[in-house]
């Protein structure tokens, strides 16, 4: 095996979160009357509602700001917060779906091999940073993609990110790294 | 002083003090020229009619200590001495305080957070120094949560951009070991259970190194493992009398706490030295339970290298066992000698005879004695093609060849007619099926355990023993042909919605809700 022979990786996402904008105030209590599958946090001022299809569960705030966490891809993203917004829509806000912006994303990764974290570190020191008293994980900071993974002993990598190309990047930037540090047979 | 001066106005150094009611000045006797002011630069007659002048301002210097910093100070070298650190630790440890306190990031933070920013700058000086030192000992000197201080701790290093090593493992060892009070000369406990700090702390150390190369440490709060390797090398120094004792009571008699993940860390430690103490031959003979298994520790500690290269080499072959290469071998010297020999002969009942019986029977036994690991071996480097390759190949241009220069053309038209497609035949259905059926059981076991021989490796324990299901997929591939930009159904938006018999019950729920207090 070498670091730069094709190795298909999967890259699951697990969460992507998006904000978007109603341009109108909307009226939580009316919200919390009439909408299904509805929270209403009064006294933090915001309804929480979920959605089945795509499954996302959205933060609504008076202002008319809204923010969608849950979907798995971007375009799950935009549907799952039009739909929220047909929704609000249809309660007799003036809704206009405006600002959609997808601000995070969460995937996860799994290497064929086993990392040897210490050494990991020992290599890449000002952009990792390893504290066993605190977190299992290795914390790799890069930023010029804004992203941040957490790298496992077992393999896993835990990627956020702005978008999912970033993520991508980020993966790919990181193997020939983690490569390096694979478990060595004595 | 005043005979050198002479004044700037008239030239003359005739120069005097002169108490002007009752602030001191030096006036120049011959003119009045008054050179300069007093000592005292206020008096109290000044400071009550509002001309007050700070104290940072009388020194000259515009940034000089506020009192909040030379109590931080303070604070840092006190902890400095508290922890008995060499000299120039503390200055290390002021001067990233005095970063720390004029970065705005911590100007208005809670004192609880100012307290914890003096233990940062010392932990953070001591990493640096290859001072071993735990979180846990900073965070108890300056009463702080841990969560607090590992978030502090980690804004610092990045505000201050500073580059902390990690820990070194042996050190922390070594300093651990020596706040175990069993292991210190003076300690009132039973004779058996005093033991010498050198001996014990060598053992441990090696017991540590032990388990960080079978992934027993990586990823994991040192402590905890310090602590069950230290009981377990105590242990095993005189397994006699010390066998009995738990290891809550061994954390008790030496006086240091038990942290709760060093039970599971202590099973860890005995699993993998019984999966090592097979390979010693001296051992191979006893049956060892994870008690039993302590009294070798010195053997097995002795030996370590090599007993992780032998578990580790029988690995390999266990995985490589029955490659392609002797796949081939095995193939080519069954099926190809066979037939060869056979056809030499010449007789086409022969032939057939043994084409069918050896042929197929060899290639059979040939590959059904290839194990499971033989096929996922073979699974890995293509094996269905390369034998199919290999048969359909290798046989019939043999069998051709030899047919062509030895026989008559009556047995070629026949051979090639019976016993080539039959054999062929027989050949592509019995090896392809079999091979078939042993490499869907292959990846069937493969799929089902990516991991078959975690008995021998040395894994990280949560791969050997996952406590996660396997990451299911919430919607099938078919969601990547979603674009956000669907039109929306009104029957999607309504199932979100109450309707308005619904809101109308809701609603009398909740009057009924309001009441029932009132009621």
């Amino acid at each position: 095996m070498d670091a730069d022979s094709d190795v298909a990786l999967d890259i699951i996402i697990t969460n992507v979160v998006c904000v978007f904008r109603t341009r109108c105030h909307l009226n939580l209590r009316k919200i919390a009357l009439e909408g299904l599958n509805v929270i209403y946090k009064r006294e933090v001022g915001k309804v929480l509602m979920k959605l089945r299809k795509p499954r996302i569960t959205a933060t609504i705030w008076s202002s008319g700001k809204i923010i969608c966490t849950g979907a798995t891809s971007e375009e799950e993203a935009k549907v799952g917060a039009r739909r929220l917004a047909r929704s609000l829509q249809k309660l007799g806000f003036q809704v206009k779906f405006t600002e959609f912006k997808v601000v995070n994303v969460l995937a996860v990764c799994t290497m064929p091999f086993e990392i040897r974290l210490a050494e990991f570190t020992k290599q890449n020191r000002p952009h990792a940073s390893y504290e066993p008293e605190l977190h299992p994980a290795v914390c790799y900071r890069i930023k010029s993609l804004r992203t941040t993974l957490q790298i496992f002993s077992t393999g896993s990598i835990t990627v956020t990110g702005p978008d999912v190309k970033s993520v991508a990047t980020a993966i790919e930037q990181i193997y020939p790294f983690v490569f390096e540090s694979r478990k060595a047979i004595l | 002083m005043s005979g050198a001066k002479q004044c700037p106005d008239c030239g003359s150094s005739d120069i005097v003090e002169d108490a002007h009611y009752s602030q001191d000045q030096v006036v120049c006797a011959d003119c009045g020229c008054i050179l300069s002011e007093g000592l005292i630069t206020t008096t109290a007659a000044e400071e009550s009619h509002l001309q007050a002048v700070r104290f940072a301002d009388s020194t000259g210097e515009n940034d000089s200590m506020t009192v909040s910093k030379l109590r931080g100070i303070v604070r840092v070298r006190n902890i400095c001495r508290v922890l008995r650190l060499p000299d120039g630790f503390s200055d290390t440890a002021v001067s990233y305080y005095e970063q720390a306190y004029k970065h705005p990031l911590y100007h208005s933070v809670s004192i609880e957070k100012k307290e914890i920013i003096v233990g940062c700058c010392v932990y953070i000086t001591c990493r640096q120094h290859q001072w071993p030192i735990t979180m846990a000992t900073i965070c108890s000197l300056v009463y702080a949560k841990k969560e607090l201080f590992a978030s502090i701790f980690l804004s610092i290093v990045q505000v201050l951009k500073l580059d902390v090593p990690s820990v070194s493992l042996q050190n922390l060892v070594m300093s651990h070991c020596r706040s175990f009070k069993l292991f210190k000369d003076s300690c009132e406990v039973p004779s058996h259970y005093a033991e010498k700090l050198d001996t014990v702390s060598e053992r441990t150390v090696q017991t540590v190194e032990l388990a960080y190369e079978t992934w027993l440490v990586t990823g994991r709060h040192p402590i905890p493992i310090i602590t069950a390797a230290a009981y377990i090398s105590w242990q095993s120094l005189l397994p006699a009398r010390r066998l009995s004792c738990s290891l809550s009571r061994f954390c008790k008699l030496s006086d240091v706490d038990l942290p709760p993940p060093s039970a599971i860390r202590l099973r860890e430690l005995q699993g993998t030295l019984i999966k090592l103490s097979v390979y010693l031959p001296w051992l191979k003979v006893l049956s060892l339970n994870k008690k039993t298994v302590v009294q070798h520790l010195g053997d097995l500690l002795r030996h370590r290298v090599f007993l992780l290269r032998k578990a580790l080499a029988v690995t390999e072959a266990e995985l490589s066992r029955g490659t392609l290469a002797d796949t081939e071998a095995q193939l080519s010297r069954g099926t190809l000698a066979d037939t060869e020999a056979q056809l030499s002969r010449g007789t086409l009942a022969d032939t057939e005879a043994q084409l069918s019986r050896g042929t197929l029977a060899d290639t059979e036994a040939q590959l059904s004695r290839g194990t499971l690991a033989d096929t996922e071996a073979q699974l890995s480097r293509g094996t269905l093609a390369d034998t199919e390759a290999q048969l359909s190949r290798g046989t019939l241009a043999d069998t051709e060849a030899q047919l062509s220069r030895g026989t008559l053309a009556d047995t070629e038209a026949q051979l090639s007619r019976g016993t080539l497609a039959d054999t062929v035949a027989q050949l592509s259905r019995g090896t392809l099926a079999d091979t078939e059926a042993q490499l869907s059981r292959g990846t069937k076991a493969l799929s089902s355990n990516d991991q078959p021989n975690s008995t021998f490796v040395f894994l990280p324990p949560c791969v050997s023993n996952p406590r996660k299901r396997s990451r299911s997929i919430p919607f099938p591939r078919g969601h990547l042909d979603i674009t956000g930009d669907e039109d929306i159904s009104d029957s999607e938006i309504e199932q979100y919605l109450r309707t308005p018999a619904e809101m109308k019950e809701f609603e009398q729920a909740l009057n009924r809700d309001d009441e029932l207090p009132n009621a």
